[in-house]
């Protein structure tokens, strides 16, 4: 079997806490399109630069609390972006947040780009395209609450509002979104490290 | 109501889906200015390790200020030096479109080739990547050192020379190869390191990657 000589995620935040640039510079490759993709569809394209870097910049400054015993680096990652985009997106009122994440569903719907970059393709590992079929299998409902929650940070009842749909409804379909999601990240392991 | 606990076990693999789905990259701007901004951010210290700083004087943060400018000097040479594989196949990658017919392809065949003996992260790797559909072969090698005078890193698939991979300043070279045929399924693949005019691979094995 191929063995993978770069280092995981998890042995480079490690070495982010200890002040190493070139491990954040190469956490910043690897997870940067993502954070930026996010904060361009939910602030803006004008906001999405000073976003992005200010959840660098967490990462940065808060690397040591990252503890590779209560689970992956990609899972502490996601929240400390969403902290932050969120925590802006919040600023700007429900009706943008919400017209954002509708528009993510429907990108979500979509088949993936059937010509990635170089660089997506590069940074993208296996998992990370399981993990991805896997939100693409949801049913289109649940994983249009489970956006709109996740990516706009709309409550379940602004959800419900949203999609005209009786709150008990959006609460099953949520949770059904998450079981599946989370028996997918499950099922595909903890991150492999990546291939340079 | 959902947690955010339950929001953020999942996020990763909304992100990842959004990425896959999305063009949008960010700028290189944006990663050389964060990252001189990260060298000169003050970092968030315990409240007890603040406390120590202060009892320590003016002295010790001059002393600590200049050292830290010195790590940052440091560290920027390092990163200068450590350009990635992939920044770098997309430098090369954009006079030369085969390559990314081959990358890119769904269909990509890909090996990794790594080090015989040096399994430390900055050791050299290199890439070979083949499409079932297509004749060519993209091959890649990073972190090379410079070759010494009088040889060369031959890249050889199976028995077969098929070209020189000659590194650049930093460590990286690549070549691309028109195969005989299309679909060839290679069992092997090494860099060796030997003279110009040498075709048995007979030098110093640099790389190597072996198929199941």
């Amino acid at each position: 079997m191929l063995r993978s000589i770069e280092p995981s995620d998890e042995a480079l935040a490690e070495r982010v806490g200890e002040g190493d640039i070139v491990a954040f510079a190469t956490l910043y490759d690897r997870y940067a399109r993502r954070v930026y993709a996010w904060a361009t569809r939910i602030l803006g394209p004008g906001d999405a630069d000073d976003a992005t870097q200010e959840v660098f910049l967490r990462l940065w400054d808060r690397a040591r609390q990252f503890d590779p015993a209560r689970g992956l680096f990609g899972a502490w990652f996601a929240a400390v972006s969403r902290h932050e985009i969120i925590g802006r997106a919040r600023r700007r009122g429900r009706e943008q947040r919400l017209v954002a994440s509708e528009e993510i569903d429907e990108l979500l719907a979509q088949a993936p780009d059937p010509r990635p970059s170089v660089e997506a393709r590069a940074w993208m590992t296996e998992r990370d395209a399981l993990l991805a079929a896997a939100v693409r299998e949801l049913p289109a409902e649940q994983r249009r609450v489970i956006v709109m929650a996740y990516f706009g940070g709309l409550s379940q009842s602004e959800i419900a509002a949203a999609i005209s749909a009786p709150l008990g409804t959006v609460k099953k379909r949520t949770s059904l979104a998450l079981a599946k999601l989370r028996r997918a990240i499950a099922q595909h392991g903890s991150a492999p490290a990546r291939e340079g | 109501m959902v947690k955010d606990r339950d929001l953020d076990e999942t996020g990763e693999a909304l992100l990842a889906a959004l990425a896959e789905h999305s063009p949008e990259t960010p700028t290189p701007a944006l990663r050389e200015r964060l990252l001189r901004k990260a060298m000169r951010h003050e970092r968030s210290q315990p409240i007890s390790w603040r406390r120590s700083a202060l009892i320590a004087g003016t002295l010790a943060m001059t002393l600590l200020l200049a050292a830290s400018l010195a790590w940052g000097l440091s560290a920027n040479r390092t990163l200068a030096q450590e350009r990635t594989l992939l920044t770098q196949l997309q430098d090369a990658a954009a006079k030369d479109e085969i390559v990314f017919e081959i990358v890119d392809a769904r269909n990509v065949i890909k090996a990794t080739l790594r080090s015989p003996t040096d399994d430390s992260p900055t050791a050299p790797y290199g890439k070979v990547f083949t499409r079932p559909d297509m004749p060519y072969v993209v091959a890649m090698a990073g972190r090379l050192s410079p070759a010494p005078s009088g040889q060369e890193y031959h890249l050889y698939l199976d028995d077969r020379r098929i070209g020189t991979i000659t590194p650049n300043e930093s460590g990286f070279g690549y070549f691309v190869y028109r195969a005989d045929a299309v679909g060839i399924a290679y069992q092997q693949a090494r860099v060796v390191l030997e003279p110009p005019q040498t075709m048995g691979a007979s030098g110093r094995v640099v790389l190597t990657w072996t198929g199941r």
